[in-house]
């Protein structure tokens, strides 16, 4: 958890703000910082998570979870974490046999064209909710990362179709019980219609976007790179629709150091 | 206290209590105590059985506590971060530019050069780099046969293997007199031994190889190693059935990696009992991604099968002892999305460009190599910060006994102008981004 860009966000660190769709996006970098961030941050503050990781494997998540005085181990058998290993299910897509089937995966999509992700909103739903098929109590789905899928070959449609239904189980309103981050690669420099699709239609869901790209002067050992802040105002037509934050950030080991352009501690 | 132990204190009572019951007390003059401030956690040098009181291999009985407990495999060294495991590549200083080595769970994505050469080079750099150290090989090829991939490796420099011969004989005999005596004014570490000689030349990190000799073949044969020649695995009929979205090639070929790690025991998922030395499995895969494989259209954006096995070998490695590493031909590929999901599947990504045939070979700015080299993404597995190099501009040359990357310099301007564009190797390296050297505009104001 990293307390300036908490304080930047508006996010307060023992309270996690509700009803927040937060959409991050890095081009020509690595985002997944955030991804930890918004973790640590909803897991101190006491919220239930399910983090959908079809990226990374838990081993990650924990080891850098420890250094950030996450344990996620603990949490996950407290049940405050739900994990979905999304590389386990996958290779289980891959290897198996037609005459095995494909059982209970909620990855069917990826060999079956005519499946849609239905199976794994089924399987977060599970994981998030109570018997009755409401929240229990405040929940954070955290998704890393949604261009993987469409890597492995769903259509954007198919995906965007998914995080509809989650934004509906999740947090339709500013003042639902749950949360949303997802992370979407949006590289500048290729043309990857399918990725650009879904960044547009995942855009419009989200009331945060953080944008996530490197300098544009080049590569910096000092400075990594810099983060656009989007706010979308919804509720209120009258004020200006849209609030802009710029940042430039530095990753070190334990800790990701966020200031105002120019005012690297290299420079000054 | 024991018998012939050396202490170190400085509390005023026990020295007195020293005295008293008679062990000899050795006062360290004032001028010396004062420059000499108390250290945490000072050794102990306990005279006899050394050997009963030194760790593994170390040298004082003082271990530091470390919060995790890395395995000890030989040909492995932890990270500077000190959690992960690496594994040398099989080129030095290659290893030194992506941050020490192959991180163990992680894919080292190598962009094939035009010809392949230079790809196909560092291959065989890390499957020799695998023998010397005793670490089991897995190899697969489309093209070339992997026998004769194998049959070909670079012989390890030639005073590597006399020091392997050294550390045999120092195994085998006895501690020699003649070292002792000599010792007349460093007496305290005459009974520490200068190496670990249990582990000798097959622990080192980091071999040199002589290109125009090849390796011994007792050797290699010796090795364990399985290899996968895709016509002989899959038969060229089935080859081209693409009944369903998977190319079959593949996915054979994922079958036969999970088979290995399986029997070979890297798994770490599957616990082992303690006495069985763990070691590091290396995967090469060479050429993936060539027509050879099956890959159709030169890859698009809607070919999932390359990355659908990237993904799965991914699941594959991050439960297992491994490291891999993989050549692709990407100036094959028409879609540079294609190209670039394939990168944010692996997890270290470089690319090779050679100056063979192309009209940089005769800018005289880059006479001294063979080619760039582009460092594209680093791994960032179980760690919030990759290895961030210096600067991004390297270039490698070939030698006989060295494959050296090295940072690209300018080359000094001797003169103050240059009469002709055509010679001003300043300007011909100027490149479009990144750089930190990038030139612009030709004027004569400019430095």
């Amino acid at each position: 958890m990293f307390t300036e860009l908490n304080i930047i966000l508006g996010f307060d660190h023992l309270k996690p703000p509700k009803g927040q769709f937060v959409l991050i996006s890095d081009s020509l970098t690595d985002g997944s910082f955030l991804i930890h961030h918004f973790l640590s941050l909803y897991i101190k503050g006491g919220w239930k998570v399910c983090l959908l990781a079809l990226a990374q494997s838990f081993g990650h998540y924990n080891a850098v979870g420890q250094k950030l005085g996450v344990p996620l181990t603990q949490a996950r058998e407290k049940g405050q974490l739900r994990f979905i290993d999304g590389l386990k299910c996958s290779l289980q897509m891959y290897t198996c046999t037609p005459q095995e089937g494909q059982g209970e995966n909620p990855l069917r999509v990826l060999r079956d064209k005519k499946a849609t992700l239905r199976p794994l909103y089924d399987l977060v739903k599970t994981q998030v909710c109570s018997e009755e098929g409401v929240l229990d109590g405040p929940t954070l789905l955290l998704v890393d990362d949604l261009s993987v899928l469409v890597s492995l070959g769903v259509s954007a449609k198919d995906v965007s179709d998914f995080m509809h239904y989650c934004r509906v189980l999740m947090c339709p309103t500013q003042q639902s019980q749950g949360a949303i981050v997802s992370l979407v690669h949006k590289d500048a420099d290729v043309e990857d219609e399918e990725n650009s699709t879904l960044f547009r239609h995942m855009a419009y869901h989200g009331t945060v976007h953080l944008a996530v790209e490197g300098l544009s002067s080049g590569y910096s050992r000092d400075v990594h790179g810099q983060v656009t802040v989007t706010f979308r105002n919804v509720q209120d037509p009258s004020q200006s629709q849209t609030r802009k934050r710029r940042l430039q950030y530095k990753v070190e080991e334990r800790n990701v150091s966020f200031f105002a352009p120019g005012t690297s501690r290299a420079v000054l | 206290m024991l018998r012939g132990a050396l202490c170190t204190t400085y509390c005023p009572e026990i020295l007195k209590l020293a005295t008293q019951s008679g062990i000899f007390v050795y006062r360290q003059p004032s001028w010396k105590r004062k420059y000499s401030p108390p250290q945490v956690g000072d050794s102990l040098f306990c005279g006899d059985n050394m050997a009963a009181s030194t760790g593994k291999g170390g040298v004082t009985s003082f271990q530091k506590k470390s919060r995790t407990k890395t395995l000890q495999i030989p040909g492995t060294r932890p990270s500077s971060q000190g959690n992960q495991l690496l594994v040398s590549t099989g080129v030095p200083s290659l290893d030194h530019i992506i941050g020490g080595g192959i991180v163990v769970g992680t894919v080292l994505l190598v962009e094939e050069d035009s010809f392949g050469n230079y790809a196909r080079l560092l291959m065989k750099y890390f499957m020799a780099e695998g023998i010397m150290t005793r670490h089991p090989l897995l190899l697969s090829s489309a093209e070339l046969h992997p026998k004769q991939l194998l049959r070909d490796l670079p012989a390890p420099v030639s005073d590597d293997i006399g020091k392997a011969a050294l550390h045999q004989e120092d195994v085998s005999s006895e501690k020699n007199v003649e070292k002792e005596a000599t010792m007349k004014i460093a007496w305290r570490y005459q009974n520490l031994r200068t190496e670990q000689p249990e582990l000798g030349a097959f622990s080192k990190f980091g071999h040199y190889y002589d290109l125009s000799k090849t390796m011994s073949s007792e050797m290699i044969d010796t090795a364990p190693s399985r290899l996968f020649y895709l016509p002989d695995e899959l038969p060229l009929e089935e080859q081209g059935m693409w009944n369903s979205i998977r190319n079959p090639a593949y996915v054979k070929l994922l079958q036969s990696i999970q088979d290995v790690v399986r029997e070979g025991q890297f798994d770490l998922t599957v616990p082992q009992p303690k006495d069985v030395s763990r070691t590091v499995l290396r995967i090469g895969l060479h050429s993936l991604g060539s027509p050879l494989w099956g890959e159709q259209d030169g890859g698009t954006s809607h070919d999932t099968s390359l990355p659908h096995f990237l993904h799965a070998l991914r699941a594959v490695l991050r439960t297992s002892l491994t490291a891999c590493l993989i050549t692709i031909p990407t100036h094959l590929f028409q879609d540079m999305a294609f190209t670039r999901r394939l990168e944010k599947l692996c997890d270290s990504v470089i690319r090779l460009e050679s100056f063979a045939g192309s009209e940089k070979e005769q800018n005289p700015a880059y006479k001294d190599y063979h080619g760039l080299l582009y460092i594209k993404q680093l791994s960032q597995a179980n760690s919030l910060l990759s290895y961030m190099p210096d600067c991004n501009d390297f270039a490698f040359k070939l030698r006989r006994k060295k494959f050296a990357v090295e940072k690209l310099h300018l080359p000094p301007e001797l003169q103050d102008s240059q009469q002709r564009e055509q010679d001003d190797p300043v300007a011909a390296l100027k490149t479009p981004s990144t750089g930190c050297f990038s030139t612009s505009g030709k004027s004569k104001l400019d430095f």
